[in-house]
């Protein structure tokens, strides 16, 4: 089984993010995070995968995965591909340098 | 290690594996700013049952040990962005600039309620927020009580000590190209980047003072040559990422396509080969029409000894390196859908 469709944060335009500065910022339940297991010392790290609409002049990696995904969900689910052998190979690095040295 | 992720895909089996084969612990969380992946990382101040967590951007790759991140006592320590100008609108002095690929925190829900706060500052200026996302805001929330790592400790491959911006380019060309367009843009990129009241404030923060200033430090404190042996993790920043295919920074790069085989190596005189280390650097010899380690001086070759010697000058690239190593860590995982 492979990746299924990406499911894409519905837009929102940057001018309606503008007006909503002064709103309520949409925070994120706590209870999901703090849910977390503990851990042993030295073993917690922080990595990303987050998908959204993006303006096309964000991160480089965002912007390509929202412009392809506009266009062609084939290219999107390539796109999410090379994301994750981002992440996994960051893992494995970190992962190598806990046990070896360079 | 835990990963957390947006409304995005349904990871497949096989992926799922993988990662769980690292002790990769899955959490999905809302977006928490729609359209800007990068803050979503600010989610990590939430996770408070941890006394120290080390974030990094998934196009970073770790050379090196980074445990000593966990022993920092500031609130925040933060990898160094070498020539960003946008901070100094906040007051932060070039050294202790910072790029948001690689920090460790103290999570603590006031901070997190600071920075989604901050963040709207930067919100305001469209431009702005679409080209640095949460970066500033972090580096200027934090700009009394934080510290920002020496060059070394995160390698930013876009760095224009190398010859990032021209395979092969000769020593300096890149660095020369960089402060050109640095004193040629960098004024109107600031008006537009500005989150100043008024205006007016930002215009002695860029130009041909300021970029002459980035350019010595670029190349006193920040040139691979002279801190490749304390390097502890490098940074496919921006267009730069470890894929020759597909790359429109390399120009769909085919001849460079065995770097996807894995690390690179030398063949010394004895005939041997033996891997490349990953603090050397490549230089082209035009005589010998062979890309050679600056190290050793020995001709490079791809890591299948059927594709040979690295024939094609374009290839003969600093980011070549990094990137056949990111290939070789890969492995197998290059088969999963």
């Amino acid at each position: 089984m492979g990746i299924d469709k990406p499911v894409i944060a519905p837009e929102l335009s940057v001018s309606r993010q503008l007006a909503e500065v002064s709103a309520t910022t949409r925070y994120l339940p706590v209870a999901g995070l703090s849910a977390l297991p503990r851990c042993d010392v030295r073993t917690a790290y922080v990595g990303l995968l987050t998908i959204h609409d993006s303006d096309l002049n964000t991160t480089f990696l965002a912007s390509e995965l929202a412009r392809s995904a506009r266009s062609n969900p084939d290219a999107a689910r390539s796109h999410i591909r090379k994301q994750l052998q981002l992440l996994l190979v960051l893992v494995r690095s970190v992962r190598r340098v806990e046990t070896a040295t360079l | 290690m835990i990963m957390l992720g947006t409304d995005g895909p349904v990871l497949g089996t096989a992926w799922r594996v993988a990662f769980e084969r690292e002790q990769v612990i899955f959490q999905n969380v809302a977006p928490l700013v729609l359209g800007s992946p990068a803050s979503d990382k600010l989610h990590a101040w939430q996770m408070s049952q941890y006394r120290k967590l080390v974030v990094l951007d998934s196009d970073v790759l770790v050379l090196r040990s980074i445990e000593d991140l966990f022993d920092t006592k500031e609130d925040f320590v933060v990898a160094h962005h070498p020539y960003d100008l946008v901070q100094a609108q906040c007051g932060i002095p070039l050294r202790r600039r910072a790029v948001g690929a690689l920090y460790a925190i103290r999570p603590n829900e006031e901070d997190f309620q600071g920075l989604c706060k901050e963040l709207e500052l930067y919100r305001r200026n469209k431009w702005h927020f679409q080209h640095y996302g949460e970066q500033t805001c972090l580096a200027c929330y934090f700009k009394n009580r934080s510290r920002t790592l020496p060059c070394s400790y995160l390698f930013d491959l876009s760095n224009p000590t190398t010859s990032t911006c021209s395979p092969g380019a000769a020593p300096m060309t890149c660095m020369r190209k960089h402060l050109q367009n640095c004193v040629k843009w960098s004024r109107a990129s600031m008006s537009k980047f500005c989150i100043l009241t008024p205006r007016e404030q930002c215009d002695g923060l860029a130009g041909a003072a300021v970029c002459t200033l980035v350019s010595h430090h670029l190349q006193e404190h920040c040139a691979w040559t002279n801190i490749a042996a304390d390097a502890r993790a490098v940074h496919y920043k921006g267009r730069i990422k470890p894929w020759p295919v597909g790359n429109r920074k390399r120009n769909n790069n085919w001849m460079c396509q065995p770097l996807e085989t894995g690390a690179l190596r030398v063949l010394s005189s004895d005939g041997s080969r033996s891997l490349l280390a990953l603090d050397d650097d490549l230089h082209w010899n035009a005589t010998q029409r062979r890309c050679l380690s600056v190290q050793r001086g020995f001709a490079v070759q791809w890591a299948e000894q059927k594709q040979g010697f690295i024939v094609a000058r374009k290839c003969c690239h600093f980011e070549t390196i990094m990137s056949a190593w990111w290939h070789e860590l890969l492995g197998g995982a290059r088969e999963l859908p």
